[in-house]
Formats: structure tokens, sequence, C-alpha cells
């Protein structure tokens, strides 16, 4: 049998603090635990990318980190990228170019964007593919993602109005 | 006079035939008056007065939707198919649940 | 008839955000995984690791002594089903089968097969528990392939079944003069005279293909959450594409009315057609009912694969016969398909679409629906065409080389027109097939150069019927002028936007007054699946037919309101209604005064609409065959497909793109892995190799528009078709890059690289 232990962590920029199992991956811990359910589960074992999460900045799959990982870091979810009432370029570039039919994995490659956006913020096609290549979409055929992709380099880009 | 396209399958009923035309404003009448061109057909296609699961019925190309209950125009045709599903189609154990 | 004329449309056509892109793109859509209840149970399946073996025993004494372990079940644990195999044909409703399908009884028939199931108090305690359950196997032969399970002598997975002619099927009786092992049906279509065809041809080619295993591929594993209560009835939350569907399978599972019966669909992550028949949902029920508590069950990626269906593996033959100058005088296959444990492969789909976007006066298929120890393949996008058209377009090719004519141009001299009878004798009335083939010869992919080494282009036409089936729908005038859209049909890739749409033009109002809302079993009528390329079609009439209802209403009442007769009360289709002496009311402003001028208005439609109107499709591609290593990368792509008319147009390109890439990936890398023993070595996605970002190219899509007469927006099914060409016109560029023609899909490197590599 496996015990709990409390987790202390910071989570879309508010402190968090859990009691998970040790067993639980970041992927549980932040479902079942935190009842954070836009983080998805698609294989469990890292090769969908539909539970891609930042931690500490970083692009992972939450399924493939344990839940005790996380003690004393910086979590991004999906919850956690709008910014107040304003969704960022990249989400609303997906809606407007219809850069998701079905949306499980829409999660995912947003949060793969956004960590590809703030490392290259006019990133070449070739890039954003090279980006979102661990992320499976199975609806788009990923013409419409990565178009919304570049859209949302460019938006980001344009002075603000 | 509708004409009635009979599937490979069932050509043995019919003497070999493509096809046979018969009278019928629905296809019910359509059916019940290809029996006796083709003794044994009705009741292969209809069960308790209704098209049987599994089996469809074309007029001028399209399924008929409400199957034997449906019009038949003067000089149609009419096909005999299985019910092929698209994803739409038959799901596997769909038939009358239990009441 | 007449197509409609193209309308100015004022909504149709346009590409609004829909209204569930906001929870979709902040994470607060609500898929079938994400329900949590209170006292809920978490459940798991223990699977058969034999192709093929006899269930002895099952202990589970172990596993229930584990703590937070509450219910375990088997087979025994529903409702005896009685097997209809004995005494009536054999059917594709045939309960056992069902049943066995979802729980095992005495017998697994493939790797993966569930054979009991449990729930527990915490999901790590679930997983322990499973391997706590003590199964004693006695292993028995596997057949694994059609050419096996076909042979003279084969052992039979179901005994006593015996080959049946389709349409005969139903009868007491009638079995196939030829009984062949494991073939659970024959269906023969045909026209014309296939012998006479072949005297009339110059040239006759006979090719064979085969195809592998492909799974559907959606991101978002199986999942059902029951809750069975004290008064009996049934509760179940999950991702389907058929709620009402879902219903009465369950109903026949459990044996109970279906009003005892609720399911409730949450968002649903893809399904391609997969996602129809039941699996986990009544072990969760059954798991409920046992331990009065809600019991979840989610499947790991691993468990899709093995026990949720695939489409077939698929083996055709196809003989061609031509004149000279290219025109087809007959045209013959033979298809066998993969069925899986259990009958009901789309075979007949296969041998019904692959010739049809030709006029070839005699043809005949001879379709054979094949049981094997594999898990019981399931409706996939177009199902059963694509391997069909894999097999016709890729002879084509070879057809128009040996002729020395064009390979569009061959297709475009024997193009099915309006008129044509395709092979089960019916006449197509309003296609687009020559307009879909002119605008490839028009393309600017078609009228480039491809330059460069190792390099090749294909070209490959692909057709689908498309389904109607039963939609309802209902909408309510709300007082600020918006209207709400009740639906049956869940939204599996826009389905909300595109009605919205609809209702919106129907009522000349702004798509955003629209608020669509998709609804459980208890709250609407019975809507089919959403899938066969439906959904857009038949839930677009009830939605039109609604406004239609909407808009009398409202004519009825402004005459009230005006006293005068209603006949001379018009609501037109800019949203005003118009009465005599240029008195008016927008929509709004009879919204705002329906309440107090006697209610309400609703309008409401159940509808089964005909004239589908059929989809054609014609895909180009460039590729590029490494010759040391044998990968193909596709370099560029480009789609044509008839859509009759696009709702949203971003939504029918996307259905496009999408089929289109998972066409490559069942060409390139999509395929199931067994060895010998019939296990499935490859149950994972990084093992089962689907295409990213890196694997295609942007998708060019050519929407060519013949409005469907049979739809009052034109609308033609447009989500299956896309799947079906890709396979052929990867492969005709392949061979146009390296001159070898890959007769066995997926091309993957070790199955090229053997044809490309200098025979020792």
């Amino acid at each position: 049998m496996s015990s709990r232990i409390i987790i202390s962590t910071e989570i879309n920029g508010e402190p968090a603090e859990f009691l998970s199992d040790e067993r639980d991956s970041l992927l549980e811990a932040l479902r079942d635990r935190l009842g954070l359910m836009g983080t998805k589960e698609g294989c469990n074992n890292g090769n969908c990318g539909a539970c891609a999460v930042l931690l500490d900045g970083r692009l992972v799959n939450a399924c493939l980190v344990m839940a005790a990982e996380v003690e004393g870091s910086q979590v991004t979810t999906v919850e956690g990228l709008a910014e107040q009432d304003r969704l960022i370029p990249v989400q609303e570039t997906f809606l407007e170019r219809g850069a998701l039919q079905c949306g499980i994995c829409t999660p995912g490659f947003l949060v793969a964007a956004h960590a590809l956006l703030q490392e290259h913020p006019r990133p070449t096609e070739e890039q954003v593919r090279y980006w979102l290549a661990g992320n499976l979409c199975r609806c788009t055929g990923y013409d419409k993602i990565i178009t919304a992709v570049l859209d949302a380099a460019e938006r980001a880009d344009a002075p603000s109005g | 006079m509708a004409t009635v396209f009979i599937p490979a399958s069932l050509r043995r009923l019919c003497g070999d035939r493509h096809s046979v035309e018969v009278e019928g404003a629905t296809l019910r009448q359509v059916i019940e008056n290809l029996d006796p061109e083709c003794p044994g057909i009705h009741a292969l296609i209809v069960e308790e007065g209704m098209l049987r699961p599994g089996i469809q019925l074309a007029v001028n190309g399209s399924t008929a939707a409400t199957g034997l209950l449906r019009e038949v125009p003067a000089d149609a045709e009419v096909q005999i198919l299985p019910a092929m599903s698209g994803g739409a189609g038959e799901a596997p154990g769909r038939g009358a649940p239990p009441r | 008839m007449v197509a409609p004329a193209k309308k100015p449309y004022r909504v149709v056509g346009s590409r609004p955000v829909r209204p569930d892109g906001t929870d979709k793109v902040t994470g607060r859509a609500n898929y079938g995984a994400d329900i949590r209840l209170p006292g809920m149970l978490y459940g798991r399946v223990l699977r058969s690791p034999h192709a093929h073996a006899r269930i002895v025993r099952i202990d589970a004494a172990k596993a229930l002594a584990l703590p937070g372990v509450k219910a375990v079940i088997t087979q025994a644990d529903f409702p005896a089903a009685e097997d209809a195999i004995t005494d009536l044909g054999e059917t594709a409703s045939n309960l056992k089968w069902l049943v066995d399908n979802v729980l095992a009884s005495d017998r697994a028939l493939y790797h993966g097969h569930a054979v009991a199931a449990l729930a527990a108090t915490d999901p790590h305690v679930a997983e322990d528990a499973l391997a706590l359950i003590e199964v004693e196997y006695e292993e028995l032969p596997p057949v694994l392939s059609v050419h096996e399970a076909m042979a003279e002598g084969a052992p039979r997975v179901h005994p006593n079944m015996h080959t049946v002619e389709m349409l005969a099927r139903f009868s007491p009786g009638p079995r196939s003069e030829h009984d062949i092992p494991n073939a659970a049906s024959h269906l023969r279509l045909e026209i014309g005279d296939l012998d006479q065809g072949f005297a009339e041809a110059e040239v006759v080619i006979e090719r064979e293909y085969e195809t592998g295993t492909a799974h559907q591929g959606y991101i978002e594993p199986h999942n059902g959450t029951a809750l069975w209560n004290e008064s009996g009835e049934l509760t179940v939350w999950l991702s389907t594409q058929g709620p009402f569907m879902m219903r009465d399978q369950l109903a026949r599972v459990l044996k109970l009315p279906v009003s005892k019966i609720r399911v409730i669909p949450m968002e649903i992550g893809g399904g391609f057609g997969g996602k129809i028949p039941v699996y986990m949902e009544p072990m969760a029920a059954v798991l409920s009912k046992k331990t009065g508590r809600p019991v979840k069950m989610i499947m790991q990626r691993d468990e899709v694969l093995f026990g949720t269906g695939p489409t077939s593996a698929t083996y055709v033959r196809v003989k061609l016969g031509a004149k000279r100058d290219g025109t087809l005088t007959a045209a013959e296959a033979y298809l066998a398909y993969e069925a899986g444990a259990y009958p009901g492969s789309p075979v007949g789909a296969g041998g019904m679409c692959m010739f049809s976007p030709y006029s070839v006066p005699n043809q005949r298929a001879d379709c054979y629906d094949v049981i094997v120890n594999k898990p019981k393949v399931s409706a996939y996008r177009a199902p059963g065409a694509p391997a069909g058209s894999f097999a016709m377009e890729s002879t084509l090719d070879e057809l128009a080389e040996q002729l020395d004519i064009d390979p569009l141009e061959l297709r475009q001299r024997n193009a099915a027109v309006d008129g044509t009878r395709r092979i089960d004798g019916a006449a197509f009335q309003s296609i687009g097939n020559e307009a879909v083939m002119r605008a490839a010869a028009e393309s600017p992919h078609w009228n480039s150069e491809l330059q460069g080494e190792n390099r090749g282009r294909g070209i490959a036409m692909g057709y689908w019927g498309n389904g109607g089936l039963e939609s309802s729908a209902y909408a309510t005038v709300n007082r600020d002028g918006t209207v709400g859209l009740v639906l049956g049909s869940v939204d599996i890739g826009g389905q909300r936007a595109a009605l919205a749409m609809q209702i919106a033009e129907t009522l000349g109002i702004d798509y955003e007054q629209v608020k669509p809302i998709v609804v459980d079993t208890d709250s609407i009528g019975f809507t089919a699946v959403t899938g066969g390329s439906r959904t857009t079609f038949a839930t677009g009439w009830a939605v039109h037919e609604a406004g239609l209802e909407i808009r009398r209403e409202l004519e009825a009442r402004a005459a009230r309101i005006w006293e005068v007769d209603a006949s001379l009360v018009h609501y037109d289709d800019d949203g005003v209604i118009r009465g005599p002496e240029d008195r008016s009311f927008t929509f709004r402003e009879i919204a705002g005064q329906l309440h107090r001028t006697g209610g309400t208005v609703q309008g409401k439609a159940d509808v089964m609409p005909e004239g589908t109107g059929p989809a054609f499709a014609c895909h180009i591609v460039d590729v590029e065959v490494d010759p040391d290593t044998a990968k193909v990368e596709v370099l560029r792509y480009t789609a044509i497909q008839d859509v009759g008319t696009a709702i949203h147009p971003d939504y029918v390109e996307g259905q496009i793109q999408g089929g289109a890439v998972q066409g490559i990936g069942m060409a390139l890398t999509e395929e199931y892995v067994y060895d010998d023993q019939g296990r499935l070595r490859n149950a994972s996605l990084l093992d089962y190799r689907m295409p990213t970002t890196l694997d295609v190219p942007q998708i060019d899509t050519i929407l060519v528009e013949e409005p469907n007469p049979g739809h009052p927006y034109g609308v033609r099914g447009v989500g299956e078709v896309p799947i079906v060409p890709p396979l052929a016109a990867v492969a005709n560029a392949i061979h146009q890059a390296t001159g070898v023609r890959t007769r066995r899909l997926p091309a993957s490197p070790r199955v090229l690289l053997e044809e490309l590599l200098p025979e020792e």
C-alpha cells in the first residue's frame, strides 16, 4: 500500500498545498486531487502531449512527472494561460482559425505553443512543427493549428491598440 | 410500374432476372406484388409488417427513410440493399430494446 | 433534379467562432473523464493475455480481500443473453455477440478481450487489484488473417457459424452453397454482364492488395461513469457519438427498459466511428448496481488499442477490363475483410464504394466478412471504403501507365455522371464527380512541375455515400431576441456552430443570437449518432424545420398583435416580419413582446431526411522516398472535394485535412503488429505510429460546391470521404518516385525497403 504525502507548490500563480498519493503522477494530482480538469489524459505514457504543462517554465508531459517532484516548483496548466478575463493571442487564434475540432488535444497544444512563443516569439513554420511534434491531434491534420500559432506570433508582435 | 432491381443473392428466387417490373404506390405494395414474381422474397424483406433490420430499400437512389411506408412514384426504380453503416448505421446490437 | 441556385446567404458560408470554443481553449469544457461524483469508485478491466483461450476458472477472492476493492464482476453478472445464432441466421445484432464482446463468456477471442472488471475506492488500488484476480486459461490456436481463417480445414472461431448470403441472411435456413471457414457472410453486388464486359475488353489487368489494421486513434480514451440508483434507474455520463444508440445498447445488454436509462453525453474527444459501440459502460453499470455507488471507468491507452474497434485488415483483388482508349468495360473485385472476433466488418461498403467514381457497365464485387482472433472492428471514417479504393485506384494507375494515358485523364474519360449506375443498380443524381475531377485538373498542384530525384506524384479518387437517419431539434425564442437551440447531436468537430448557422440563416438572424446546447437522452427526441457524415445534413434539416415553425408562429403572432389576417403577414428571409400598411417587426422586437401576447414561441422537428447526396473527392500528393532508408516524406498535398455547400468552411476544410492525414497514416505508418500467437505488440501511441506535425505538410483544400438538391442549404456530408483517396494517392506517388508498386499498406520503411533493395 502506498502512503499519502503533502505537496506544496505553486499552480497558475497561486500557492497550492495538497494531499497526494505517493504514486500519483502530476497529471493524476492535477485532475484527481486538485480538480484541474483542463489537463487531459490521452495516453498516460508521454506519447500524445494532451497533458502538457509548464514546470518551472519548461514544457513537460504531466503524466511523466511524479506529483512529488513538483514540491516547491511552479506549474502552469491550460487554466493558467488566459490573463484574467482575456484570452492570450494563441487561444484567440485557435478559435478564429478553427484550429480545434473535438478539442481534447487543445489544452496540450496551447501549452506547448505558449512555451514555444515564450522561447521564439517569431517562429518559422518548421519551428512550430518541431515544437508541436510531441502533441498528437487526430482531428485537424495540424494545418489550422500551425496557422493559428503563426498568426498568434504575428498578433503578439503587433503593437496592441 | 416500378422497376425493382434484384440483388445477386436473391436472383435465384426470380428466375435469374436482374430486375422485375411491378405495380405499387408504396414500397409495401411493391414488395407484396413482387412476391408472386419472386416467390419467398416478401418473407426475406418483411418481418411483422416492417422492413427487417439489416435491409434497406432505395427509391430512385435514395434510401427510404420511412421503410415500407415510402411512396413510390410512377416509373420509379427500387433497390434492395443491405443496410451498410457508415459509422451512422447499425451499431452492434442496435435493435428493438426490451420494453 | 435541378440543383438549387446558389443563394447569397447571410450566415451560411461565413466562419464564426464556435459557441463552445472559449471553454475548449481554457480547459473548462467537461469531457467524459472530467466527471466526479461523491462516493465515486474507480473501475478497471482485466484483459486476456491470449488471442484465443478457454477460460477455465476465474478466482477473485484475493482481489476482493484487498482493502478498498468493492466488487469484481464477470460476464455471469450480466443478464443471460440469448444466442440467436442457433435458430435464426446470424445478424449483426446477435445479442450474445454484443455481450460477449463486452465481457468474455467461456472463451477469450482476442488479445485484450475483457475477462473481468472491478471497482475500488482509488485508481491505484484498482490497478493493484487487477493483478490479484486469478484466471486459468487453456490456450487455443488463433486464426490471424483472412487467408488463414478461410483456408480449408481452418479452426473455426465460432464452431456453429456457417457462411450466409447477405440479404438472404435473415431467413432461417438458407446458407451459402459455399461454406467457407470463418466467413460469416458473403455479399455479391453486381450489375450488367461481367463476362461480356471482359469479352469486350482489349486490355485486362488483375492485381492483389492488402491493408493492415488501423485504429481510429482518437486522443481521448473511452470513458464512462455509471450510477445505478436504488430505484433501479441508471444514469451514465460518457463520451459517445450516439447517446441514444448507447442507451439502446445498454438496454439490450442489461435488459432494462430504455425509460430507466439516461445517457448524458459529455464533450467528446474524437470518435471517427469508434465511439459508437458499448465497451465498459455496461460493466460500470453493473459495478454500480453491486456497490450502490457511482463507478467511473477510463481506458488506458493500451486498452483502447487492444479492446476497441479498429478497422479491418483487408485483402482485395481487382480485375479491370478496358478498351485501348481507356474506356472501362468490366470491373470485378473480391474483398475479404477481417471482422475481428464477431461478424460485422464493413466489407460491403468496400465493394459498394470502390468503383463508384466510374461509369462501368459491368461490375461485380464479392464481399466476405471474415472472423479472426482480433478485436471486433468498429466503424472508422468511411468504413471499408479506403481499402477497396486503394485497390481500385492503384490498378487504374497501372492501367493508365499501360495505356499511356494521363492518370487523371483516364479517370475523367470514365467519370460517373448523373444517371450512371452504381454497383447496387441505383443511378446517381446531382453528383459533383466530374466537377471534382475538373477542379483537380485545373489545380495549381496538378499543373505544377515536380522536380528532384526520388520524387513522385500520385492521384486518386474517393467516393462515399453519406448518411441520413433520424434527428431531433427544438428551438425556443427568448425575450431578448436570442434563440435557444436544443440538440441531440453531440458536437465532435464544430456541429454546434454549423447547426446554429443554419437556423440563423432560416430565421434571418445573426449567428450570435443562437445559443446551441447538446442535451441528454431524457431531454430530446431520438437522434442518431454524430457520424456517417450526417449531422450537418440531417440535424441541419431538423433545425431548419424548427426555424420554419418559428417563422409560422411569429407570423401568426404578428397578425394577432396587428389584428390583421395571418395571410397578410410575411416573415421575410432578412428576419423582418412585414404586414399591411408598412407595419413590421424585427425578430428582436417581436421576441420582446411574446410573453405579453400569449407566451413563448418554440419550433421543433424530428426528421429522417432522404436525399443525402454522395461525396466525391480527388487527392493529389507529392512524395520523396529516401532510397537508403525507404522513408517516405509527404512534400505537398491537395484535397479536392465536392462539399455541397460549405456551411462553415473552416470546419469543412478541417474535416478534409484531418481525414487526409488519417489516410496518410494508413498509407505509411499505422498498423497493428501481431506476433505469431496473435498478441498485439505495439499497443502504445509511440509504436502505433500516427502522423505528427513533422510527418505531414499543410493540406491544401479546394472546395467544389455543387449544392445537394436534397437539403435546404445544399449540404452534403463531408466528413468521411477525405480518408478514402490518400492510400492509393500515396502508393501511386511512391510508384512514380521509385518504380515500385506497393500492394501492401502501410508502406512502412520495412515493407518498402524490401522492394527497393536489389534482390540478392
